[in-house]
Parts: structure tokens; C-alpha cells; sequence
């Protein structure tokens, strides 16, 4: 059984696919990986100290961890410059043989613009660890919300953490009352939060 | 620093609130991402009460007329400036313990604000424009001022000392006017015009000390210390949040376009200037409402690929002073992101 299609094998051949987190979701990153590589390997030797000092992604979320170096060929600056603002979020990777692997670009990445800047080659190493858990963040969700024509935007916002209440005791509050009217408080926190969330987004850090 | 005497930390939306209230996101003119409703009417029998006494020895009970006890209106004494709870019953004020002889005591009831039904929402109002307090110094003929003398002026009120406001009058101009202009809901602050103190809404009826530089008609140049109490026949409070009011899409609306305009005076290259045009046809947004600039501005964004950010209704209003519901909020929060990621990113 593989990861990717449970009902195949992984002497099945499957597509290669690289994701970036978005700060809601998985995109695929547009570019296409061209040439021969070599799969993910894993780094046999201890590397406690190089994975406490990588990036964000890949901290306690194991210590052995795989390698990988893709050549990415872009089509267009527009999908080059998409995937290049989340360079530092966390990347999932579908290698072949129908594994996934979450992690993180290391190093800089090998860049080539080609035919007078309307292609763009990138060559990056990805430290990364075998995909271990579910995706989404928020593992609650509204009862309230389905079938709603505001649901996705909702989704996305307590997604994002931007909505999410919680009562006294911790608990998550189940019911977002998507027509009830908005207090000023609710107005705040969801601003504020949503203020910060841009802030944190624009300025990068 | 904005503080709301309904706001307590206890409240799930506490740090937020006090947070959007305290961000500053134009250094100039003060504005902040939330603001709090100015008001004046209360509740009959639950006005804004304070009374200030200086305390005898060993005095624990303070005449407190008009008070009438409630939940939701607690009295709060300043004892030389040291915010203390009491126990109070109708028309008196008993303190913990006893008071030694001197001491500046002022005794504070928040009162009750009456909520008015405007629209969808009950909500708090002005009853009239509000007067900035003020009182006649004792050597008010001779009162000068300048920078340049050695012994400064200065006011504290409540223990807190007061920034002074420099009134540049324009020709024709009142005090109250280039007030109204330049302190506007501003706490502590205070000028003196023409030997006569005025203060910042907030310290109606509170004893502030000033002091102060005067000539004598013998000549020669003075400096005084005295304490006023500044009065007004009315004021305007901006000192409650209100969390549980409703909020309605132009407010809504409004706190967006001061967020935009920041992102573009802060990641553009030149200051942002609102200019309104109902180029999409708006029916109900007519110039003459206080937020129509602001909120025609907004309402006028679009994504890069031409789309709209803030959709109209099907038959192309927008519905400014309705309540907005949980649901419409989210989408355009929602659809504000997208839109400041994809701009200014």
C-alpha cells in the first residue's frame, strides 16, 4: 500500500508532485520537475544538531530525515513568483513510488532565467520526513456551517485560526450562528487577528 | 492609551479588544484600528457621577448624592490618585479604612449609558454636542506663557500629569471649536487660553492641579500653584467599548479602509489620498453620509484580475447602515486578505 493511493502498490508508478503550504492549504507548486534525479534518500548518520538549527518545518517532527534535489522548469514569472513567496513554508513532496514526504527547502535554491526572463530553472535540495499526519490544522469544524453559501470563506477563516472561539473550559465552540449579527467584540477579534495575520504575511516574518 | 471601563480582563475578547483599540496606525493624528462609541445619555437615576472632597482625620464615610448602588455601576475612589474600591450604598461612600487629614479624595460612578434603537441595532448616542470643561484661574489677568521660563507649566490630575495642547487659533476660530479640532476624544490633556483652563472631556468635574506662570500689573513674573475643578454643562464620553452592540457594515466597512490605507501609505511609495466615486453605481450610499468617502473608496477595490474585492447585493446595494451578519464578515475579511496578500506582497 502506498501513501499517496492506498488501493496501489508502490511498484505502481506514480507522478512526481511538489506542494507549498499557503498558510491554509497545500498548492502545487506550478513549475514542472524536469530531468533525472535521485529519490529521496534517507541520511543514515545522526544529524540532531542540523535538524534543531533547520527551518520551523521540520522541528519535532522526527530525526531522521531524506533528501532530495528537484529541477524545477517554470513557464511563466507569475508561477515562479507564486511559489517563490512561500519559499519558506513547508513543502510536501510525492516522490514515484507513491511515498509522501513533508519538509523544507534547504540552502538556496539554483536559479537560471532562461529565453530573456520568461523562463525559470530552479535546482533545490528539500530536507524533509516521511508524511506522518493529517493535514488539516483545525482538527474541529463547525456543525452549523454546512451547506452554507459563506462555508468555504468560513472554512478558510478558522482555518486560518482567524475565527475559532473557544469556551471557558478550552473547548472548541461548534457553532459559528453564520446569521447572527456581529458584535463589536467578535468585529474586534476577528480584525485584529486577521491584522496580525497580514502583518505577519507582508513584512515576513 | 485607551482604556474601556467595560472591557474586563475576564472576556474572552479581552487582549483583542484592548489590542485593536491600541493600535496606532497613523502616528500623527492618533487613529486607532477600533474606536469606541462617544455617548452622553444615561439611564435616569444612573448618570455619570463625581464628587471630590479632601478627606479629615479619620474619616471613612463620604457624602455620595444621587448614587443609587447597582451591579453595573461601581464606585470607584481616587484617593490622591490611587484608584480604590469602596463600599457604597445610596447617597454614601464608606472607605476600607480610615483616611489621615488631606488627602485629594474622588469619588468616580461610571453611570449607566441608555441604549437608543437606531436602525437594526440598540445602540449608545449623543443627547448634544458636548463642552470642553473649563475654570477661571485665580490670577487669570496676568497669566502668560512661554517655553522659555524657567518654572514650566504643568497640570496632574488624579495623580497623572496632563499633556499640555498648544491651541494655534485660526482667524475666527473658538476655543471650543480648535478643541473639538485638535484633543477630540483625547484623555488627559489640558491648555489655558487667556488665564482659563480647559481640559479634555474626561476630567469634567475632577481637580486638577495647575501650575502656572503670572505678571503682576506692579510687574514681575509669578509662578502659582492652585487646584480647579473644570465644569461643563455637558460632555461627551468615548470611554466604553461597547462589545455587545451590534456592529454595522459601514462601521465594519470603516475599520477596513483605515487598514488599507495603512497598507498603502506603509508598502507604497506615496501617501495614500481616499478619492470616492460611486463608479459602480451604489443606490444606497449617498455623499452626505459621514462615511461615504471612506466607504466608497473601499467598495471601489479590486483584485488585479478586475474583479470587485466587496461584493453588492443583487440589486446593487450595499446596505451601509444595516447590522452585518457573522457570515458577511467573514467573506470580506476573508476576501480583504486575498486581496492585501495579492497587492501588496
Amino acid at each position: 500500500m502506498s501513501q499517496q493511493k492506498p488501493y496501489m502498490s508502490e511498484d505502481d508508478v506514480y507522478k512526481k508532485r511538489l506542494f507549498y503550504d499557503n498558510g491554509i492549504r497545500y498548492v502545487e507548486v506550478a513549475g514542472k520537475i524536469v530531468s533525472d534525479y535521485k529519490p529521496p534518500t534517507p541520511v543514515m548518520k545522526s544529524h540532531a544538531n542540523q535538524t534543531l538549527q533547520s527551518q520551523s518545518g521540520l522541528v519535532q517532527s522526527g530525526t531522521a530525515h531524506y533528501q532530495v534535489t528537484l529541477t524545477l522548469l517554470f513557464y511563466s514569472k507569475k508561477e515562479y513568483a507564486d511559489w517563490l513567496q512561500n519559499i519558506g513554508s513547508q513543502h510536501k513532496y510525492y516522490d514515484e513510488k507513491g511515498s509522501i514526504y513533508v519538509g523544507v527547502v534547504d540552502g538556496q535554491p539554483d536559479i537560471k532565467v532562461l529565453e530573456s526572463n520568461t523562463k525559470y530553472m530552479v535546482s533545490l535540495a528539500l530536507l524533509m520526513n516521511r508524511k506522518s499526519e493529517f493535514e488539516t490544522r483545525s482538527t474541529e469544524s463547525y456543525i452549523d456551517t454546512a451547506g452554507h453559501w459563506a462555508e468555504q470563506y468560513i472554512d478558510d477563516m478558522k482555518e486560518r485560526n482567524l475565527i475559532s472561539v473557544y469556551d471557558y473550559n478550552g473547548a472548541f465552540v461548534q457553532y459559528y450562528r453564520a446569521e447572527d449579527m456581529l458584535t463589536r467584540a467578535e468585529a474586534a477579534s476577528m480584525v485584529m487577528r486577521s491584522f496580525k495575520y497580514l502583518e505577519k504575511k507582508l513584512r515576513g516574518f | 492609551m485607551n482604556r474601556w471601563i467595560d472591557i474586563q480582563p475576564y472576556a474572552w475578547y479581552y487582549r483583542d479588544v484592548l489590542e485593536a483599540s491600541r493600535t496606532v496606525l497613523d502616528p500623527i493624528s492618533g487613529e486607532t484600528l477600533f474606536k469606541g462609541i462617544p455617548y452622553n445619555g444615561f439611564k435616569t437615576n444612573k448618570p455619570r457621577l463625581v464628587q471630590s472632597y479632601v478627606s479629615t482625620e479619620d474619616q471613612t464615610e463620604f457624602a455620595f448624592p444621587e448614587y443609587v448602588p447597582s451591579d453595573d455601576n461601581p464606585v470607584i475612589a481616587y484617593v490622591e490618585g490611587v484608584p480604590t474600591f469602596v463600599d457604597a450604598d445610596t447617597d454614601v461612600v464608606y472607605m476600607p479604612n480610615p483616611l489621615s487629614a488631606g488627602l485629594q479624595v474622588v469619588l468616580v460612578a461610571g453611570g449607566e449609558p441608555d441604549m437608543k434603537a437606531n436602525g437594526c441595532r440598540n445602540a449608545p448616542y449623543l443627547k448634544t454636542v458636548g463642552i470642553y470643561p473649563s475654570a477661571k484661574l485665580a490670577h487669570a489677568p496676568g497669566y502668560v506663557y512661554n517655553v522659555n521660563y524657567q518654572l514650566r507649566e504643568t497640570a496632574t490630575a488624579l495623580g497623572r500629569k496632563l499633556r499640555r495642547v498648544d491651541l494655534d487659533l485660526s482667524y475666527g476660530q473658538t476655543i471650543q471649536e480648535a478643541m473639538k479640532e485638535q484633543v477630540k476624544y483625547k484623555t488627559n490633556t489640558f491648555t489655558i487660553e487667556g488665564g482659563v483652563l480647559y481640559t479634555s472631556y474626561d476630567l469634567h468635574n475632577i481637580p486638577v492641579t495647575v501650575e502656572y506662570n503670572y505678571k503682576k500689573a506692579s510687574g514681575g513674573l509669578y509662578h502659582t500653584k492652585e487646584t480647579v475643578i473644570p465644569t461643563s454643562g455637558i460632555v461627551e464620553y468615548n470611554d466604553r467599548f461597547f462589545p455587545d452592540v451590534v456592529s454595522t457594515k459601514a462601521e465594519f466597512m470603516l475599520v477596513l479602509q483605515r487598514m488599507r490605507i495603512n497598507f498603502y501609505n506603509r508598502f507604497t511609495d506615496r501617501e495614500y489620498e481616499v478619492m470616492p466615486n460611486n463608479e459602480r453605481g451604489i443606490k444606497d450610499i449617498d455623499y452626505e453620509y459621514y462615511y461615504a468617502d471612506d466607504v466608497l473608496d473601499l467598495l471601489n477595490e479590486k483584485y488585479l484580475d478586475g474583479c470587485y474585492v466587496f461584493p453588492l447585493y443583487e440589486d446593487n446595494t450595499f446596505n451601509p447602515n444595516g447590522c452585518i451578519r457573522r457570515s458577511e464578515a467573514a467573506v470580506y475579511m476573508h476576501r480583504f486578505i486575498e486581496w492585501a496578500l495579492e497587492r501588496f506582497r
